[in-house]
């Protein structure tokens, strides 16, 4: 007897639809999976063999044939081990339901017949609902992320005879109830505080545009100034998730199995911090299954690189398209996918190998030579799309020791999401979330400054020796001060504050 | 060979150390006489392989190399004739038998003053050597080896206030490559000078026997600042033995590029506060022109506060804020027209300091 039951395989971070479908004849006795499964897949045979065993069913000593549908592409994990197991129970006559071939299954069987976790679920399950599916079995374990998806009822079970039980109407099982993703913001639990940085008055001002225009930012300063605390701060103050960028940025963790079954939805913007030996596989995605890498699963949130000279710098150069497209496309021998990578970039470096370059305590051992090949490891294009450089200086002691404490990130992050509503409104219908985003038209569109900030910025330009391509970056980053200020036009304040922000661009550093 | 010129010339790059050379037209009275006295077994003991180069030369080689020279603008000066520095032609400079120069050589003939200091200056030491040569640039000419730092700063600034400057280089000249800065400036100002053949390369005892062509071209010497070993502290050295006059810029006791300048005080340097101190130690009459920097007249009031806040010093950004009872936005914006209007000047970690 023919079984054809449904099931979903990931391609990038979508789901698509597979078909398992299981044939008995007369034969030597065997299973065949055919299909292009990788290994995972093939040695789903032995898996079902013996959870069909251990779960009470009987595998009659016949040939079996599993072909995964379509056939040409690669299929790869242990999606398939509950719907090849339930195949094979309904072709060998064990089990008889109308609600079989209706339901999409995934899941992975461990040999006494339980399910397990699997990656993907979330992209799976919105695929399924996507393509007008009904019902959905799932393991019991992925239920927390699966639960923030309507349109579709979800089951969750943990073991095979749990699943057989429900399909054959034995005993009543409610689906999981779902959940409202704006519900599940836990807004700045468990994230570092600014009210527990001490001084650095300019930072926090540059982290707080930064935050509120989404421009990239590069900090530099001594060991030891803080830069590191600053940017575990960044995500506490940026502006809350929507929904839909929940779900986006869940997806993408679900696939890559960073996501702890206790945990379902992705409801705070993902702060990564790769080390800097990092590859340049593991920060854009790819290997052999082209699994995301770090940019990705920083989608809507931070990419924190600490010590931004010590990357290679091919990993760095790799970063500069998805900085500017917002996503990266991998390609294989076997597939092309694309990630979606929209993060804000914060990096921080010292200003030269010893650190204390320009310090005004401690003294600097560095050569000329030595500084000026310590900072031509980050190259001009990617400086380029970098808008607010900061210096960082040390803390003084009495600034460590005073007792009143500063501003905290909620207070910064309210003003912040004022900023980000006036940036939605303006860019409405586009395809520009903040001000970093700003294309050349919206930049002499919504970034007209009067004669009097064009003058104090030539002046800027002549004085100061910044280099052209800080012009724009000026621009956008007066427009976010301009927005923080609740002003319509960029006045010449902002200008002015704009300009203390290019420091990297100044001829001290060239 | 009937010719003193080319004879000194002859000697001069016939490989024998300067010490041997200058020690050979003393007992021989000139190059000519050296020449006519071999073949000499003394000399040759002397002066040991080198000998043959003294013995064998080919003379029309000799003059083609002079007139290649000629044809590049490159003087040649001679030991003993009169475009040769006075200054430099005494026993104590080890005075080398040729100088190669390109530029202005009439720039010899005047008071010269040597500024030299550590190549990783401080902030400091850049403020003095900017300030200070700009003034000095008016009486005297300024030599300097052109290292990175001090030196590079003093140039600059020499020639930006309209001053001359003596370049004295520890290679060939056309194995220098002149900056920017250098390119632009007036080249009625501007003296390039080698003790070295054209094409030599430099290697690192150069630098050192270079130092003494420094000092002994000027009549004094400005240690600006100066780590405890250190090329700069060969240069004072030297200058003490050729009797010029060496001051030294005082300097904080516990940064290490002070060492050096503040051990020379200890050993009896000229202690130099203030470049008034230098033209009166060497009998110099000088007036400043009192230019009232009429920038800080028209400051507003917070601006004013600023202005008055830095007058001891760089501050940090968060200082200027706290003390102003400012916020960062209104620190940040106001700190940032200030320096447009060059009344101050952003240091490296957020410090602020009035501009020089």
């Amino acid at each position: 007897m023919l079984a054809k039951i449904n099931s979903f395989g990931l391609q990038g971070i979508d789901g698509y639809a597979v078909s398992v479908e299981i044939d008995i004849n007369n034969g030597l006795p065997g299973m065949d999976i055919v299909g292009l499964p990788d290994t995972a897949t093939k040695e789903s045979k032995e898996r079902v063999r013996s959870a069909l065993k251990n779960s009470g069913f009987r595998l009659s000593p016949k040939r079996i044939t599993i072909n995964l549908a379509p056939a040409d592409t690669k299929k790869e994990g242990s999606f398939y081990d509950l719907p090849i197991a339930l195949g094979i129970l309904y072709a060998t006559e064990q089990l008889e339901s109308d609600k079989l071939f209706d339901t999409v299954f995934v899941g992975e069987l461990s040999l006494n017949g339980d399910i397990g976790k699997v990656n993907g679920i979330l992209p799976m399950i919105i695929a399924a609902k996507e393509q007008g599916l009904k019902r959905i079995v799932i393991p019991k374990a992925n239920e927390n992320e699966a639960s923030y998806v309507s349109g579709i009822t979800v089951y969750a079970f943990s073991s095979l005879r749990e699943t057989v039980a429900f399909l054959s109407d034995e005993c009543e099982v409610k689906p999981i109830a779902v959940k409202n993703a704006c519900s599940a913001f836990s807004s700045l639990k468990g994230k570092e505080d600014l009210k527990f940085v001490k001084g650095q008055l300019a930072a926090r001002r540059a982290l707080e545009i930064a935050a509120a225009g989404g421009h990239n930012i590069l900090m530099i300063g001594p060991p030891g100034g803080g830069k590191t605390m600053l940017a575990k701060c960044l995500p506490g103050i940026l502006p809350d998730m929507s929904a839909d960028e929940a779900l986006e940025t869940t997806k993408i963790h679900s696939v890559s199995g960073v996501l702890s079954s206790g945990q379902g939805i992705v409801n705070t913007r993902p702060f990564r911090s790769p080390h800097h030996t990092a590859s340049r596989i593991a920060l854009t995605g790819g290997g052999v299954n082209a699994k995301p890498g770090e940019i990705s699963l920083a989608h809507n949130g931070v990419l924190f690189l600490d010590e931004l000279p010590e990357y290679s710098r091919t990993t760095l150069e790799i970063l500069r398209q998805p900085l500017e497209d917002g996503k990266v496309v991998v390609s294989r021998a076997a597939r092309t996918v694309e990630y979606p990578a929209r993060f804000m970039l914060i990096a921080s470096m010292n200003p030269c190998p010893c650190g204390n370059l320009g310090s005004q305590t401690s003294e600097c051992t560095c050569t000329p030579a030595q500084v000026a090949k310590y900072l031509s490891k980050i190259s001009g294009p990617l400086l380029d799309r970098i808008d607010i450089h900061i210096e960082v200086g040390g803390v003084t002691y009495d600034e460590l020791s005073s007792a009143d404490s500063a501003e905290n990130s909620e207070t910064v992050r309210d003003r912040v999401n004022v900023a980000r509503k006036v940036q939605l409104d303006r860019f409405e219908g586009s395809n520009t979330y903040c001000n970093a985003q700003m294309n050349s038209a919206q930049l002499s569109e919504h970034c007209e400054i009067d004669s009097a900030s064009e003058a104090l910025l030539r002046r800027a330009f002549t004085k100061l020796g910044l280099s052209a391509r800080a012009y724009t970056r000026i621009l956008k980053v007066a427009r976010t001060i301009a927005d923080l200020d609740g002003s319509e036009k960029i006045e010449k304040r902002h200008v002015a504050e704009a300009v203390q922000y290019r420091s990297l661009d100044r001829g001290y550093w060239q | 060979m009937t010719d003193e010129r080319k004879a000194l010339y002859r000697l001069a790059n016939s490989r024998i150390s300067v010490e041997k050379q200058n020690k050979l037209l003393e007992i021989y009275g000139s190059a000519l006489e050296l020449f006519s006295a071999l073949p000499s077994d003394k000399v040759k003991e002397y002066v040991g392989k080198a000998y043959e180069n003294l013995l064998h030369c080919d003379e029309k080689r000799l003059d083609e190399e002079l007139h290649k020279l000629a044809s590049q603008g490159v003087r040649v000066l001679l030991r003993g004739y009169p475009d040769y520095p006075e200054l430099l032609n005494q026993k104590e400079v080890q005075p080398p038998t040729a100088l190669y120069a390109k530029g202005n050589v009439k720039l010899l003939s005047k008071p010269c003053l040597c500024v030299v200091g550590t190549r990783r200056c401080t902030d400091y030491g850049k403020r003095v050597a900017t300030e200070w040569t700009a003034e000095l640039a008016e009486k005297f000419v300024i030599v300097s080896g052109h290292a990175t730092g001090i030196d590079t700063y003093a140039v600059k600034s020499c020639l930006a206030s309209g001053g001359s400057a003596i370049i004295v280089l520890a290679c060939g000249l056309d194995a220098y490559e002149m900056p920017d800065f250098m390119r632009k400036a007036d080249p009625d100002k501007l003296l390039l000078i080698t003790e070295y053949p054209t094409v030599t390369r430099t290697i690192k005892f150069f630098f050192q026997e270079r130092n003494r062509i420094l000092s002994g071209l000027s009549s004094a010497v400005l240690v600006v600042e100066s780590a405890e070993r250190s090329g700069t502290l060969i240069t004072a050295s030297k200058a003490v033995l050729q009797n010029r006059y060496v001051f030294a810029v005082p300097g904080n006791v516990f940064s290490d590029r002070s060492k050096g300048t503040n051990a020379l005080i200890r050993e009896g340097a000229i202690i130099a506060t203030s470049v008034h101190d230098i033209f009166e130690d060497l009998g110099v009459d000088y007036k400043k022109q009192t230019s009232a920097s009429n920038s800080i007249a028209n400051l507003t009031t917070d601006e004013m506060k600023v202005y008055e806040f830095l007058c001891n010093g760089a501050r940090h950004f968060d200082e200027i804020a706290m003390a102003l009872k400012m916020s960062p936005v209104e620190a940040s914006t106001l700190l940032s027209v200030m320096e447009l209007e060059g009344i101050i000047e952003k240091k490296m970690q957020n410090y602020f300091a009035l501009s020089i």
